[in-house]
């Protein structure tokens, strides 16, 4: 027979009517979802006819309770496979009871050795009780953990079961794990999305922990591992707090400021001096933002320069290297090719592009040519190549060469002006005991290469890696706020916002207090898109907590 | 009371009859010295009244009685005055709506029902008492203004009685920004409560009725010792059919508004001493009774309640006040009305204004408070310490809670006209009188003072207002709507603008029409009812300017062309106040224009003061109004000075270029313009997506992110738009986020940084779509898919 699950529908109304009162703790609405699960489970235990879908129970309910293989596929010496929900106790006792006809639950997060057996289909799901009939089918030996909620990490009840890492040990336990009724396979990330729903972690968390899988550089796991233990989240909330509490007290000056005697306007120029010295702490984090989307994107350099000057062949050159980890992937466009270099622990993405020429009738490459552009401005570094026997005389040049090839495409806002490095090609050329050098470059931003003969490509990319992890690592420095575009766009509203508060407010007696909250408001609401919370009554504590306010 | 103590015997009576109604209640004397004996139940001493079925009241204590036929009363209790039988001459009365409390939220309920067509029974213990103002003689304050403002909107009657009856008035926030002004007056005590009571007679289908509400006539309830009974009933929702008095009437109506403020089970403390009341009489050491039967009837109906307390402060006899020592505020003149009715216009008493005096506690003040603590009252509620308002805390609390203060502002407010009462506002503190007395007299100008009346507290029974809807009826109780402090609110306003929906509402559903719900993007009621029926309350709840998310566009100036088309499409407004409107908005089509229609060079401007760039560039008044610091006022002159400004063909105004009436508006509308632009715009977004109709087939639990609440909830609630969706309580803005999401069919694609900008805005819409300040960004599909 099947689980007896009840529907909504049919839950009793108490239950609805006890949780519809947000004054529970989740503990508290947990043991009440434990405590039902537990009374299905007793069902089941005592009904002996097999007929248990009577029309009452539809044919497809909630599956509350999900499950995933959680380490890599195929084969491998462990296998991790993860349940998370409230019938992850019942799935337990049910598949690994442990030992025969004693059903019983491993002690919370301690790793047990037991036998993975076949749900079996007559026992009505409620595992093999000694003596009636024979035990269900082995699958594997597992080690079984068991973390009871709310202390684990999706806030539900969680159980791992690490078996033996083959595909059909794998196949067989998903497999049997689908057969019970009210399991399902887990979404994508659906493991974390329940521990974000159940508060376990902030947006940023689950973003550095996203980050941290998907890493694969040294500095992209320092950065995201920072970002996972909430590094991240504590920088924004104690903003919020500061940008809180200046909200608070401007607001006390509107709501109170009339009656109680100690909301006065030194409330709102300390509330103003405080969003002052936030929005420089913010304004040089955002300039500093750049460095964390950096480790997170790869640090983009782009190779432009002259038709012929050795571009293509430096990017051959680099691709070829044993040291450089090269994934060449065709570009999107025609003719802008990328590959991505390890380079001081970054990911350095390399973006070959077509050479810059004051004229061209040709309307394919004057594309080629606009994209060289675009590709140019949103470079972290442009990397110049030259022939090294026609160095480039002036800054103006470069300008001209891209202003040229800009002409007539659609202009994108630049954002942080891109660092100019030099590379002379073709130094086997030159007279032998000459050297080539441009006036304007700094003698540490250029380099002599030949990418024909290999001469002076491995200084010319320990320097690089030297550049780039000064510029975007994190080794001496704390890492990086702001990682991801998302945070610079709620970043950047938020100092507007307050821009706007300072100079509303600073309008001295008669200032239009209403709108300069509002800006604060806004302030406040895009720093708290960023980790993901903003409540009115957080606001009304801290006016309480500061002011005696009084009729 | 059979106690040997000494207290009235009410609540033993409410016990009884609780009792009697099949409810239990563990007998807890309230007496101190009887409290730490063990729990006892009371043997009944109850008979059926043999004239009349069943038992219709209570034991009644006071001035005007009657109590229980048939009962034996309880030795020691000596005021019973009569039976039941012999008292209504009406026993039984049928009309549409009844609404039971005279108090700020009954009166504007009775008269909102009775405006929207109902024929109304407005009942309460005491007529004389209706209008009463139990604790400080005024009327609106920051939100709170705003909020009689609305009520007056929609041609309720606390606007136009204040106008009446104010003697002092201020516009207070004048200088922090159009949007936070909120107007307030002081009233003369006697003369709000005469005319409260006079603008109700003259409400059409309303009548007053003297009685003590003991009991609701339901249907459908079951009997709590049938177990099988209540299970096969438990799935109908019981219905409300009516009340029976203490005086044995039956007053039959489909729609009852329970509106009894701090009665329900109401105790008022004096030090240590405590009597079971609502609150004391104003001029008599008399209580007024509380109910308590009433109390027995919700708990049947499982409604939750719980305890709140609140406090007033002593009375002084102005004439032994030394205000010659002490800072003077007059009042603001001209006073500004409130009454829309009476806008560009003045109030009654324009011609006797009066001014308040300032004082403040000091050390001394704070050592006696100190001193004293152990004479407070044992509360019941907050954990013994009481859980009143933090936003009105007692001296006490004051005292406790900023210990490094020096002093407190105490303003002394005349409570009328013809009284030499004053009413010390900052003060409250239900301390024994002698040490009232000390505290008074240790302020400044105040050390001769003599208290007239005592301060003291009260703790009274609320109904958690979670159990409302937004019409404020009782979702498990057909019929049965609830407003003003019982539902855990505080200040008149509040109460008004509560029992002026919660009025029109049952008048509304007596003829089957679409009910009067106030968005929060609407006005501060409507911020108010749905902060209160989705979050709660856990102290007594006061209007905040912070409270409104769309706080620039619910201004105290544009109430009526917010709310009163609302009002009408209600049917609850007036012709004379809807062509009131139409002749404002004329004129405000008319000041603007002007406005727009009167140019200068900018080097004329900044001539004058204005803060622009001297050149030759033309600005229109219009734009001018648009800089910073620039007022009406000072432009009005300019163009009064330079006639050669107008456009040609423009005819000059012969008044001033901006008509009195909606001048207000003008000024902020055009002021703000670009900031109400955005708000307007994030509320029409919010529209949008509200009306997102969801289509039946929704597979609730198969969404991410839903809580199995939310899915139990949704499932069972089957809304059909986003906005029914909001409104089932516990649905937060992330699962409408995604429930939205899920309908509009927009599949977020599994990588790329540009999508985030695009779900950020999806979030920021989410947010707005709760309409509340808690944006919480949803967790997008995006965060985790790469997991």
């Amino acid at each position: 027979m099947r689980l007896f699950k009840p529907s909504a529908a049919l839950l009793p109304l108490y239950l609805i009517h006890a949780r519809g009162g947000s004054g529970l703790s989740a503990r508290a609405v947990l043991s009440i979802r434990r405590a039902l699960t537990a009374r299905t489970s007793a069902l089941c235990l005592n009904a002996d006819h097999d007929e248990p879908r009577s029309g009452l129970t539809p044919s497809n309910t909630l599956a509350e309770t999900i499950f995933a293989l959680s380490s890599g596929g195929g084969r491998a010496g462990v296998s991790v496979i993860r349940i998370s929900g409230p019938q992850a106790r019942e799935v337990l006792l049910q598949m690994a009871p442990g030992r025969q006809g004693a059903a019983e639950l491993p002690p919370p997060r301690q790793a047990v050795l037991r036998r993975l057996r076949q749900p079996s289909e007559h026992g009505g799901g409620c595992g093999d009780r000694g003596g009636e009939g024979p035990p269900a089918e082995l699958i594997d030996q597992a080690l079984v953990l068991w973390f009871p909620g709310p202390r684990s990490f999706t806030g539900e009840d969680v159980v791992e079961l690490h078996t033996h890492g083959s595909r059909a040990v794998v196949a067989a336990t998903l497999g049997a794990l689908n057969s019970i009724r009210g399991l399902r396979l887990a979404e994508p990330g659906e493991f974390t999305r329940q521990a974000f729903s159940n508060g376990r972690m902030s947006l940023t968390e689950v973003e550095g922990l996203g980050d941290l899988i998907n890493s694969d550089t040294e500095e992209q796991r320092k950065q995201a591992l920072a970002q996972m233990e909430g590094v991240q989240r504590r920088v924004f909330e104690g903003w919020r707090e500061t940008l809180l509490g200046s909200l608070a007290h401007t607001e006390a000056l509107i709501d109170f400021g009339e009656d109680a005697d100690d909301v006065t306007e030194a409330a709102l120029s300390g509330a103003v001096s405080r969003v002052r010295s936030l929005r420089a702490e913010m304004a040089a984090r955002l300039r500093d933002g750049e460095r964390g989307e950096a480790v997170r994107d790869g640090v983009r350099l782009a190779i432009l320069g002259p038709p012929n000057a050795g571009k293509s062949s430096l990017l051959n050159a680099l691709a070829a290297r044993d040291a450089a980890i090269v994934s060449p992937t065709a570009g999107t466009t025609r003719d802008v090719v990328s590959l991505t270099l390890e380079l001081g622990g970054l990911p350095v993405v390399v973006s070959d592009t077509a050479g810059l020429r004051a004229e061209t009738a040709d309307e394919i490459e004057r594309q080629g040519m606009a994209r060289a552009a675009k590709e140019a401005a949103r470079a972290h570094l442009q990397l110049w190549v030259y022939d090294a026997l026609a160095p480039p005389q002036s800054a103006e040049q470069l300008e001209a060469a891209l202003a040229s090839a800009r002409a007539g495409a659609e202009q994108e806002p630049q954002q942080a002006e891109p660092q100019k490095l030099l590379l002379l090609n073709k130094v086997d050329l030159l007279p032998e005991g000459t050297a080539s050098a441009s006036a304007f470059f700094a003698a540490d931003r250029q380099w002599g290469v030949s990418c024909l003969t290999g001469e002076g490509v491995q200084d010319f990319l320990t320097s690089l890696a030297e550049i780039v992890k000064r510029q975007y690592g994190a080794d001496e420095r704390e890492p990086a706020l702001v990682t991801r575009a998302r945070h610079v766009q709620h970043l950047t509203a938020c100092v507007k916002a307050l821009d706007a508060f300072v100079e509303l407010a600073q309008l001295g007696d008669g200032a239009p207090l209403d709108i300069a909250t509002e800006e604060l408001r806004t302030a406040v609401n895009e720093l708290g898109k960023i980790t993901g919370r903003v409540d009115v009554e957080e606001l009304l504590d801290v006016i309480f907590r500061d002011f005696c306010i009084g009729k | 009371c059979s106690f040997s103590c000494r207290c009235t015997p009410a609540p033993v009576g409410a016990r009884m009859l609780a009792r009697a109604n099949g409810a239990t209640w563990p007998m807890q004397p309230h007496c101190r010295k009887l409290r730490k004996s063990p729990p006892m139940r009371l043997t009944l001493l109850v008979a059926a009244c043999s004239s009349c079925s069943g038992l219709g009241s209570g034991w009644r204590t006071g001035v005007q009685h009657h109590a229980l036929g048939g009962v034996r009363p309880l030795t020691g209790y000596s005021r019973v005055v009569e039976p039941c039988c012999a008292v209504q001459e009406s026993r039984s009365r049928t009309v549409d709506v009844i609404v039971v409390g005279g108090g700020h939220a009954g009166c504007e309920a009775a008269a909102a029902a009775a405006r929207a067509g109902a024929q109304t029974l407005l009942v309460t213990q005491s007529i004389d008492t209706i209008g009463e103002m139990s604790c400080n003689p005024s009327i609106g304050g920051i939100g709170k203004g705003h909020l009689v403002r609305e009520v007056d909107a929609l041609d309720g009657l606390m606007g136009r009685v204040i106008d009446e009856a104010g003697i002092h008035f201020r516009m207070l926030n004048r200088r922090k920004g159009p949007a936070v002004q909120g107007p307030r007056a002081q009233a003369d005590r006697d003369i709000y409560r005469t005319a409260m009571q006079a603008a109700l007679r003259q409400v059409d289908r309303l009548e007053l009725y003297e009685g003590s509400v003991e009991d609701l006539l339901l249907e459908g309830l079951p009997a709590s010792s049938n177990v099988a009974a209540s299970h096969a009933a438990a799935t109908r929702t019981p219905r409300v059919v009516g009340v029976r008095t203490a005086e044995g009437a039956v007053l039959h109506a489909p729609r009852v508004v329970i509106t009894t403020g701090t009665f329900m089970r109401g105790v008022v403390h004096i030090g240590k001493s405590t009597r079971p009341a609502g609150r004391y009489m104003r001029d008599s050491d008399s209580v007024e009774p509380p109910c308590t039967a009433l109390a027995a009837t919700l708990l049947r109906l499982k409604l939750p309640l719980s305890r709140l307390k609140t406090g007033t402060p002593p009375r002084l006899d102005g004439r032994t006040i030394d205000n010659g020592a002490l800072e003077p505020q007059p009042s603001e003149e001209p006073p500004l009305p409130f009454s829309y009715v009476n806008e560009g216009g003045t109030v009654a008493n324009a011609h006797r204004l009066i001014t308040c005096y300032k004082t403040y506690t000091n050390e001394r003040t704070h050592d006696i408070v100190r001193a004293n603590m152990h004479t407070l009252p044992d509360y019941e509620s907050g954990g013994g310490k009481g859980a009143g308002p933090r936003y009105c805390p007692s001296l006490f609390s004051k005292v406790e809670r900023f210990p490094q203060r020096e002093g407190h502002m105490v303003w002394l407010e005349p409570e009328g006209l013809s009284t030499h009462w004053v009413y010390p506002n900052g003060i409250s503190s239900a301390f024994p009188l002698e040490v009232q007395q000390q505290l008074v007299n240790s302020m400044i100008g105040l050390e001769n003072a003599e208290i007239v009346k005592p301060a003291y507290d009260v703790e009274y029974d609320y109904v958690d207002p979670r159990c409302l809807r937004h019409t404020l009826e009782v979702r498990e109780c057909t019929g049965l709507y609830l407003a003003g402090q019982i539902i855990g609110t505080t200040g008149y306003e509040e109460a008004a603008s509560l029992g002026t929906i919660a009025g029109a509402n049952a008048a509304l559903a007596c003829a089957e029409r679409p009910p009067l719900i106030i968005g929060r993007h609407e006005g501060y009621v409507g911020v108010l009812i749905d902060d209160l029926v989705t979050r709660g309350t856990q102290e007594p709840y006061r209007m905040f300017t912070s409270r409104a998310e769309w706080r620039l566009l619910l201004r105290a100036d544009n109430a009526d062309r917010r709310l009163t088309p609302k009002g009408a499409a209600a049917g609850c407004v007036s012709d004379e106040r809807r062509q009131r409107l139409r002749d404002k908005e004329s004129a405000i089509a008319l000041g603007r224009h002007a406005l727009a229609s009167f140019t200068l060079p900018n080097s004329e401007w900044a001539a004058r003061g204005f803060g622009v760039k001297p050149n030759g560039e033309m600005r229109s008044a219009e734009q001018i109004l648009n800089v910073p610091r620039a007022t009406l006022h000072e432009i009005e002159d300019t163009i009064a000075s330079n006639p050669h400004g107008w456009r040609r063909g423009v005819e000059p105004p012969v008044g001033p270029a901006v008509p009195v009436l909606g001048r207000e508006a003008v000024e902020v509308e055009i002021k703000y313009s670009n900031y109400l632009e955005r708000q307007e715009k994030e509320v029409a977004r919010l529209q949008d997506h509200m009306s997102v109709v969801i289509p039946f087939k929704v597979e609730y639990g198969a969404l991410p992110c839903l809580s199995k609440e939310e899915v139990e909830k949704l499932t069972l609630a089957r809304p059909a738009t986003l906005r029914e969706a909001s409104l089932i309580p516990g649905i937060t803005p992330k699962a409408l986020f995604y429930i939205y999401k899920e309908i509009s069919g927009q599949r977020q694609p599994q990588t790329g940084e540009p999508i985030a900008s695009r779900t950020d805005s999806n979030g920021a819409e989410a947010g707005a779509e709760a309409g509340a300040l808690e944006i919480t960004e949803p967790a997008d599909s995006h965060h985790f898919m790469e997991l």
